[in-house]
């Protein structure tokens, strides 16, 4: 992109001197290219691969190596992480603090990443929690949403949220586009809507006390999407209550709909209209059983409506 | 005659940069306030999630559509002559919403763009002979790909155009005798080719409507001369094309030479990106230069695979600490201060996901099912060298 035709055409208009130009034109040249983000994500890249590395070695090498050698390595490395942090960490405050330098933020998660992966071993060899296998997700749960919060860290939150969730049952991967886990369990089910409730609703209170507001939309993206992914995976598995998640789906995409408008955050938007729309085909093909034409035509004017429906949402504010 | 309304597309620019400028301290608020009122921009804003949402709809709309055409006036025309017809309508529809909603890539005119053009292309496509080769079919589509590219300058249609000639220029080379040995070479002349020819024009303020596609172009014919370059990807394609087949693929010809080019070519274009400050070259370098050490350490397995991940890891965040601490004071005309122009939040979500989708197994309730990741990737030490 070069600005030189820009400058040209302010200085045309007069809105620039040309003394005010030159000034630009220097700055635009002494401009240093900013590698900011490649170096975050090569810092995340090499977080990933380490801690994949390190856990398929382990896995690998289970027979070979001394237990306690490697758990004593694996332990040292997740507090060194933790130290590391901590020493960067800035005091507590409800708003958005960041750290003091930009490794700690790194520090934690590799420290939160390396956790795992020693749980896990330490389950796996030692079995730690026997059969109790509730405790392997809830641990790590309560410790990373704790940790999120007192080190004001987003990417540990969703961490934890993911954990939490694994308690109930159902497994995430965001990029799988589909939730393992048993939803055909109505137990589970419930459990996962339960569990989603109590989220949204902690997250509006704490959205309320404004206390880390930046959490908020990371939160309810996690519940939201739990939530609608529940009552779709219900609407498919359980015909016999479909009155009453039909309704539920209703509010829930409602809310959504209303929290997006309040908020301006066009995310809620998008999940409740997408989930909100396979859920009512589901419904219509399940007991109307529509024709060839008729379902052609019923994809030409829904698909009308909804593009409708959603330009009817105006920023209020363009930044 | 374009689509857009390329005045509003150059104020569009202007105003951007303008702000960039303003948020740096180089121009008055009052200053800014003129320039947006002199260079008005009349394009429909939209917001990006809500884009996705009209994209997919507006998908779903026009599949409904040409589906009920094709189930109502099946027996009276073919199928080409019906997606000809489709994609007329179509094309009129969108006309008529460029010109009352002003809509600028908001997600209804890409998908209204990428069906229009599939549809004209494959009609005409199904109006050539029966029995051409793939080369010729290719290379027929390409001028209505290429006249979408510039009546709409759409990305999908540029990454289409780039495919058909991939696709033609490949099936070509291998009709010819000896396609199969020079068929590498022709891959990294067209890559380095079409990288120029982008380069090239990227940054013409005549041509600012196609800046995009010409920016998306260059990343692509970057992959295909780092992917044509690669001794691994040479010689699984080279397997992949014999008639007879051995249980492993053979040694190739010139094996040799390839292995220099898989480290020379991403180390002369790293060179080159450190050079020119350029983020495609710097980036599409460093993941060649990772498949280059990938390519290695798979024919000359040094380390075990976990070991090799695990210690390309670790030196990747060296590497990346050593480069964030060095670079803390600008120098050699990089930084480590983020631009205004990359949002925190835009790196954020994908952050997030790659985490969450890493950790997840780690964190499922079966702990017998340990997943391989994707172990044909790793990133190595980029020489710092001025």
């Amino acid at each position: 992109m070069s600005p030189e035709w820009i400058l040209d055409i302010l200085e045309k208009d007069q809105i620039l001197t040309r003394q005010h130009r030159i000034t630009l034109e220097r700055a635009e040249a002494d401009r240093p290219f900013s590698v900011h983000w490649e170096l975050r994500v090569m810092l995340y890249l090499g977080i990933l691969l380490f801690t994949t590395g390190a856990g398929l070695l382990i896995y690998e090498n289970l027979d070979r190596i001394g237990h306690n050698a490697l758990l004593s390595v694996l332990t040292l490395l997740c507090a060194a992480c933790f130290a590391f942090a901590f020493r960067d960490k800035k005091p507590y405050m409800p708003v958005q603090t960041g750290t003091k330098t930009p490794f700690g933020e790194y520090a934690l998660l590799l420290g939160c990443l390396l956790f795992l992966t020693l749980e896990g071993y330490a389950q796996y060899t030692y079995t730690i929690f026997g059969t109790r296998y509730g405790l392997v997700t809830a641990i790590p749960a309560v410790l990373f949403i704790a940790l999120a919060y007192a080190f004001d860290h987003r990417g540990v939150l969703s961490l934890g949220l993911t954990a939490l969730i694994s308690w109930v049952g159902v497994t995430i991967r965001p990029l799988e586009f589909y939730f393992k886990g048993n939803l055909r369990d109505l137990s589970v089910l419930v459990s996962a809507l339960l569990l989603a409730v109590l989220l949204i609703a902690g997250a509006l209170y704490l959205d309320h006390r404004r206390i880390k507001r930046h959490f908020t939309n990371t939160t309810l993206a996690f519940a939201g999407n739990l939530m609608l992914v529940a009552l779709i995976a219900g609407l498919f598995n359980f015909p016999e209550y479909h009155l009453i998640l039909t309704a539920v789906l209703a509010v829930v995409c409602y809310g959504f709909a209303v929290y997006a408008r309040k908020e301006q955050s066009f995310l809620f938007l998008l999940m409740s209209t997408i989930y909100g729309y396979i859920g009512l085909t589901y419904l219509i093909f399940h007991y109307l059983k529509p024709g060839t034409t008729t379902a052609y035509l019923y994809w030409i004017v829904t698909g009308i409506g909804l593009i409708v429906y959603l330009l009817s949402y105006k920023k209020v504010v363009s930044k | 005659m374009k689509a857009y309304n390329e005045t509003w597309l150059r104020n569009r620019q202007i105003v951007r940069q303008s702000e960039r400028w303003q948020r740096r301290g180089l121009l008055s608020a009052e200053q800014l306030g003129r320039i947006r009122t002199e260079h008005p921009v009349g394009f429909r804003q939209t917001n990006g999630f809500v884009e996705i949402g009209l994209f997919v709809f507006t998908m779903v709309a026009v599949s409904g559509l040409f589906f009920l055409l094709v189930s109502l006036f099946d027996p009276l025309l073919n199928i080409n002559m019906l997606s000809l017809a489709t994609g007329l309508i179509v094309t009129v529809l969108l006309h008529v919403l460029l010109r009352e909603k002003h809509f600028y890539r908001s997600g209804i005119d890409n998908a209204l763009v990428l069906v229009t053009t599939g549809l004209v292309a494959a009609g005409l496509g199904g109006l050539l002979p029966d029995g051409l080769p793939t080369w010729a079919i290719c290379l027929a589509t390409l001028p209505i790909l290429l006249t979408s590219v510039w009546y709409y300058g759409d990305l999908l249609v540029t990454f289409a155009a780039f495919a058909a000639f991939c696709t033609a220029v490949v099936d070509f080379t291998l009709e010819l005798p000896a396609g199969q040995a020079i068929l590498p070479f022709v891959g990294m002349a067209a890559g380095g080719g079409l990288y120029a020819l982008a380069r090239h024009y990227d940054n013409r303020p005549g041509l600012l409507y196609w800046e995009d596609d010409f920016t998306l172009l260059e990343w692509l014919a970057l992959a295909l001369l780092i992917l044509s370059s690669n001794y691994f990807v040479v010689r699984t394609v080279n397997f992949w094309l014999l008639d007879t087949r051995s249980p492993e693929p053979p040694e190739i010809a010139l094996g040799w030479l390839f292995w220099l080019l898989t480290f020379l070519i991403p180390a002369g274009l790293l060179v080159l990106g450190l050079r020119k400050r350029d983020r495609p070259l710097l980036i599409m370098s460093f993941l060649g230069l990772a498949g280059a050490l990938s390519a290695l350490r798979y024919y000359h397995p040094l380390f075990s695979l976990e070991t090799y991940v695990a210690l390309n890891g670790f030196l990747l965040i060296l590497l990346a600490g050593f480069i964030i601490r060095f670079l803390k004071t600008p120098r050699h005309g990089f930084t480590d201060q983020p631009d205004e122009e990359s949002p925190d939040d835009l790196l954020f979500a994908p952050e997030t996901l790659t985490v969450v989708q890493s950790a997840a197994p780690g964190l499922s309730h079966n702990t017998d099912e340990l997943r391989f990741g994707e172990g044909d990737f790793g990133g190595g030490g980029a020489g710092e060298k001025y």
